[in-house]
């Protein structure tokens, strides 16, 4: 058994000491190792290394420390500040993806543009009649409730989920004149407190998937957004749920 | 161990030679050492680092004030106990 062999074999069995205290007597035994004639037996010499070791925790008073505490003493102390710096960013990381996650920074605005034809249901809801291949128009506006300026990057209105229209997204160029023309949507950063209105445009359309005299409610829209480090799509609820309803009485799919 | 140390400073390994010169062979190293470390937490003894121009860097041991009335008492208590056990031996007062 070499010299190295020899004392990591003494260290291992010295393991549960406090690390300082391992350290002093591992250093004593490597300079007690050195200071040995070369080629010596060390097993031979010294014994074996749990007995070496069993030997100096006697001698030194040290007995066979246990529990939570001793398992910390016995960690390196540069060791344990890099764990605890290490786990300080995990649990820190891990807070801030939790709180973006449920961060939820665009509320709906004050203003709106309802579907022509439309009424007003009774429990809040706008109720517009399908008009198979005719305009479509709805807005709503959306509102920056947080506390950072948020990046609105699209509308990302799910070609392959069965709205009852075939719509693309505008917004209206001010903050706070609502009737200016609306503009092909284009990314825009939203600060805290203001509003922009969005607003869909398109035709009637997908009227096959409907029943007669059926309805389609839609209570929020999508809108993809970032802010600080996170991009997330954000659900933003409609002033009231948006009921598309098929007519009563005649095939939904022709015009009119 | 105080009684080779009051001799002057010195390190683990001559310790074990002078301990194995005065017939105390059976005195395993590990012990040496670690009667060392528990002497030097109690205060008793002081260490240094010393490098060598021919081997590793030594720790020498030196004995503090504290260290030397321990060894006084002790000595003192091994001497009492030979003379009550030479007493025993031998029958008559020394």
């Amino acid at each position: 058994m070499s010299s190295e062999q020899y004392l990591a074999a003494v260290e291992l069995h010295l393991r549960d000491l406090p690390w300082r205290a391992r350290r002093d007597l591992v250093s004593d035994l490597r300079v007690h190792l050195e200071e040995m004639p070369p080629g010596e037996d060390l097993v031979a010499r010294l014994g074996t290394p749990e007995g070496y070791a069993a030997d100096l925790r006697g001698a030194a008073g040290l007995g066979s420390p246990s529990g939570v505490l001793a398992f910390l003493r016995a960690r390196r102390p540069r060791n344990l500040v890099v764990a605890a710096v290490v786990v300080a960013i995990a649990a820190a990381s891990a807070a801030a993806i939790t709180w973006s996650r449920s961060y939820q920074p665009l509320a709906t605005g004050s203003v709106g543009v309802n579907p022509i034809p439309s009424t007003q249901g009774a429990v809040g809801e706008t109720v517009a009649p399908f008009r198979n291949r005719e305009p479509f128009q709805y807005g709503v506006s959306i509102l920056n409730s947080g506390r950072f300026p948020v990046r609105i990057l699209a509308v990302p209105i799910d070609p392959d989920f069965i709205y009852p229209f075939k719509v693309r997204a505008y917004v209206v160029p001010s903050e706070t004149d609502f009737t200016k023309p609306a503009e092909a949507f284009h990314p825009f950063t939203l600060r805290p407190g203001h509003q922009r209105l969005i607003v869909l445009r398109g035709i009637y359309a997908n009227c096959d998937q409907y029943i007669t005299n059926s309805g389609v409610t839609l209570p929020s829209i999508p809108v993809r957004a970032r802010f600080l480090l996170w991009t997330h799509t954000f659900w933003v609820d409609l002033r009231g749920p948006l009921v598309i309803r098929m007519p009563a009485h005649r095939d939904p799919c022709s015009t009119g | 161990m105080l009684a080779v140390l009051s001799r002057g400073e010195t390190y683990g390994y001559d310790i074990l030679a002078q301990l194995e010169d005065a017939g105390l062979s059976g005195v395993g190293d590990a012990s040496v050492y670690g009667t060392l470390r528990r002497l030097e937490e109690a205060g008793h003894l002081h260490s240094r680092l010393a490098t060598s121009a021919s081997g590793p860097a030594r720790k020498y041991y030196t004995v503090t004030e504290t260290g030397r009335q321990s060894y006084v008492s002790g000595a003192d208590t091994w001497c009492r106990i030979e003379r009550a056990v030479d007493l025993l031996m031998n029958g008559s007062r020394s």
